[in-house]
Parts: structure tokens; sequence; C-alpha cells
């Protein structure tokens, strides 16, 4: 089964259903497996870092990953053995706002696994075209689509 | 004329809570993952309002009354009353109670820090639309609609569920909030996105030679994760363009092109003209579409409004609109959007989204009064 996820949001499956995101702008998204124990979660975050506590942690990339390993866990992950794929961030438009939130959204990902001891084994980031995700946390396999190119597995 | 935006950001995100326990409860009902994609405050011409309650076969309507009162018009697509009736294997009655369950959902947002209990009543099918239309249209003219779309996934069935409340239980709950919020001021709004759809139509029109149309204009209030659902994924070509003065904003002027290539083809007289040619043509209708209205509400102001060098873009339109959100989304929660879609000829559509920077959305009002002042209306 296809389960959406929706910006500022995240989803968590222990079966063969496949994780989709689709908007990726400047947003991210991360992608964290346990391969042994099959269970996948998909981030969809729009900014890098909670000032504080939030309403909606899924807004926010470092918010988001802690609530989203959490529910991992309960569904059986091992902490230790997690490893993450990363797309998104890209700059598509030429804005004065907004500060490059597209690279400071890949780094406070890539912070973020850090600090969380979650190995990153693959990256498609930056770049000025915006994307779709989808995750099977059966296979580990992350397929970005881009309008006009070629669908990558990575 | 200034609004109380903070006032307009508090009910958006109550509506938008009662969108995702909308999903929440279906989800609790049926099993199903349910994901709410979209949640907008809509300020809506009367005119315009029957847009926003769907058109399919399958529509119920929920009246509800209470602390909180009006009716929710549910359209739900083939997919998911197949899907929701093959889960809860209650026949026509499955829709009923999902229905209930929605509204239900929606409504709990509301009734959160109240004491008042709202009442449901029983879902009936959907018989006169302009009766629902006519109790609906609230403050001169204009209609407030809390529309949520709430998808299963798997089947990617769709419910569109538009919530309109009474005018006067929505003037109480606001009041109740001790927010300093004039409906009627709030309603002035809709002048800005009419005035400025004609505008567009007419550059757009004066441009191109084609048959155009003004589909509808409305003005949206929206949680920031929620505006990239304002555009499908569909691939969208146009420009971005930033205006600067007494409002800043950022303009997306966007093309949905049945066939690649098909606004080019409406502003080049060679076919093989190239891409760098076609890029420029559409990036130079942009420019002049957005400099006709961005005018006009300068006009209405008696000042200037700068715009800057377009960006030209062809993707998907949720990641534009993704990468303007995210832009605001460290500045403000929620922010306004004025809209308008405009047909061109049979092949083409262009979608207008002007996001005025949270800080001078309220420069709308103003606005709003000036265009009044230029058409002879009141304000």
């Amino acid at each position: 089964m296809t389960i959406r996820v929706g910006v500022a949001d995240w989803r968590v499956a222990d079966d063969d259903s496949l994780l989709v995101t689709s908007g990726l702008g400047s947003c991210v998204a991360v992608a964290v497996h346990d391969y042994e124990e099959g269970v996948g979660g998909l981030l969809h975050a729009m900014l890098p870092e909670a000032d504080g506590p939030v309403e909606n942690p899924a807004k926010y990339v470092d918010s988001g990953l802690d609530e989203m390993l959490s529910a991992m866990v309960r569904l059986g992950a091992s902490p230790e053995k997690l490893t993450a794929k990363l797309a998104g961030g890209s700059a598509m438009l030429d804005l004065s706002i907004g500060d490059g939130v597209g690279a400071r959204n890949v780094a406070a990902a890539e912070r973020a696994l850090a600090d969380a001891d979650v190995d990153l084994l693959a990256s498609e980031t930056g770049g000025d075209s915006g994307r779709s995700v989808s995750f099977s946390p059966t296979s580990g396999d992350v397929t970005i689509d881009r309008v006009d190119a070629e669908v990558l597995v990575i | 004329m200034r609004v109380d935006l903070d006032a307009v950001a508090s009910f958006s995100r109550t509506g938008d809570e009662g969108g995702q326990r909308a999903a929440d409860s279906l989800e609790a009902l049926t099993g199903i993952p349910a994901t709410c994609e979209l949640t907008r405050t809509t300020l809506v011409d009367a005119d315009g309002l029957s847009a926003f309650l769907g058109d399919s076969s399958e529509r119920v309507v929920v009246e509800f009354d209470g602390a909180f009162a009006g009716r929710a018009v549910l359209s739900f697509d083939d997919a998911f009353a197949d899907h929701v009736t093959d889960e809860l294997g209650a026949g026509t009655g499955a829709l009923a109670e999902v229905a209930n369950i929605l509204t239900s959902g929606f409504v709990d947002a509301w009734a959160a820090d109240d004491e008042d209990t709202i009442d449901i009543r029983p879902p009936e099918r959907l018989g006169d639309e302009e009766c629902v239309v006519r109790d609906a249209a609230v403050v001169d003219d204009s209609a407030f609609v809390f529309e949520s779309r709430v998808v299963l996934s798997g089947s990617r069935g769709t419910c569109r569920f538009a919530v309109l409340p009474d005018v006067e239980s929505f003037v109480g709950y606001v009041t109740d909030d001790d927010t300093d919020l004039s409906l009627s001021d709030l309603a002035a709004h809709i002048r800005v996105a009419s005035v400025s759809a004609g505008g567009v139509e007419s550059h757009l029109a004066a441009m191109t030679g084609a048959d155009t149309e003004l589909v509808e204009s409305h003005v949206d209030f929206v949680p920031v994760e929620r505006v990239p659902s304002l555009l499908d994924d569909a691939a969208y070509e146009g420009a971005i363009f930033e205006s600067e003065g007494v409002v800043d904003s950022v303009v997306a002027i966007l093309f949905d092109e049945d066939e690649p290539g098909a606004v080019a083809e409406l502003l080049l007289d060679d076919p093989d003209a190239g891409s760098a040619m076609a890029e420029s043509a559409v990036t130079e209708l942009g420019n002049i579409t957005a400099s006709g209205f961005l005018d006009e509400w300068a006009n209405a102001l008696e000042t200037t409004i700068d715009i800057s060098t377009p960006s030209h873009v062809r993707d998907a339109g949720g990641a534009v609109l993704d990468t303007v959100a995210a832009a605001y989304g460290e500045r403000a929660d929620t922010i306004t959007v004025v809209n308008a879609t405009i047909a061109l000829g049979e092949d083409v559509v262009c979608r207008v989204c002007t996001f005025p920077s949270p800080e001078d959305a309220d420069r709308l009002g103003d606005i709003a009064d000036g265009l009044g002042d230029e058409t002879g209306e009141d304000s």
C-alpha cells in the first residue's frame, strides 16, 4: 500500500508499504531504515531547527527526526542499527527571503542524523529542481522523481 | 483599514487542527491510513462558493449547532467512496457514517476550549446546492470556507470537506476569543482578489490574443506547511517575482499546460523558435501580467511597487510553492495568499498566487479601500 506523507509530517511502516511524499522544493525528505527489522520512516520537514517546543515537531528537521525515530523504535527498530538517506533542499528560486533555507535544511538533517548516531548512506540534495520521493521500508530504496528528468534510485 | 491577522491565524490554525482531527478520526474508523493534505481558511465571493463544494455525485451535508454552528459539505470521489464502502461493509450508509465522523472530528477542535457542546445532525444527501450557498453567504456577499482534503492512502481516494460556518456563530467565536477582528473588514480583502484577477485576465487576453475566462478568485489564509497543497504536482511553467514597496510580496504566475510549450505557442509566431526564446516569452508574459495588477495595488495606495527580475520555472506546482512557503516559514505560521485562476483558450490554465509578506499582509485592507475608492464602491 502507498502511504502519503504530507508536508511537515512523518510516517513509519514495518510492512511492504511504500512511503511517498511529493512537492519537495527547499524542504527535505529524510528516510530512516532498520534493514534487519524491516522498519522504515519518512520525514518531510520544511525548516531546519525548532526554536524551543513547537506545536508540530514534524515541521522542523531536528524535532521531526526525534519524534520519528521514537516511533520507529516503538515499532521494533533498534537505534544502533539505523541508517538514513536524504533528498531535497533545492534552491529553485532566486528569492531574497529565506536565507538559503534549502541548504540549511540539508545541513540540519546531516547534523541531526549525526547527533542521533544514524549513518547517512546516500544523499541527493541541492540543485534547482523539485523532487518527489518514495521509500520502501522493505528494500531501503529511495526513488526520486523530477519533472523532465530520469528517475533516480539511491 | 487594518485587519488583525493574528486573529485570522488563530482561526486558520483551529481549522487546520480540525482537518487533522477529521483525518485521524477517519483512520481510526476505517483502519486505513488517512492524511489531511490541505486545510485552508478561504474567503470567497458568494458567486464562487460552489467551486469549493465539489462536484461528485456522492455529496453529503451535515449541519451542526451549539458553540459553533454551520454545515459541512462532503464530496467523495469514486475511489474514496468505493474504498470506504468496501472497508466498512455498510453499503451506502458507510458514507453517511464517514461524513459524521469527519464532521465530529473537525468540530471537536472548535469545542475543545469551550464548555458548550456542539450538536451534529444526521447526515443528508446534498439536494439544493443553491440553498447551501445562500445560507453561507455571510458578510458583504463574501463567504468563509474551511476547506480540507482528506486522502486515503492506497486508493488515493479523496474527500473534499468544506465547512461553512454560520456568520453569527463565527463572529461569536472570534469575539469570545478576545480578538479584535471585523469580518466586514476582512471580507473587503475579496475585492483585492477580484480586481487583481480582472486585471490579470485583461493583460493575458491582450498579450496572447487567446479567449480568456476568469475561472475564480479568492483569498486563502493558510498554515505555511499547507501552502504547497494549493497546487497539484503537475508540471507548471511560469515566472516568480518579488515585489518591494509598501507591500513586499512574492508573486507566482504559473501556467498549467495540457501540452508542453502551449503557452509559448500563443506568444511566438515561429513554432521552431527554440527553448530559450520560448522561456523568455513566458517569463515576459508573467512580467507584464504581474506588473499590471501590482500597479493597481500601488495606485490604490498612491505609491509605487517595484518588481524584481523574474525567475523562470518549470517544475511541479507543489515544489514551487513549497519553496515560497519555506522562505516565509521562519517568519510566520500562517500566510495570506491572493489567488486567481484564468483559462486561456482550451489548453492552458494560468494560476496566479500572490503571497504578501507576513509583515505587510494587513495592508491588503488598505489596498481594498483604495480600490473601492477607484471603482466608486463603498469601502
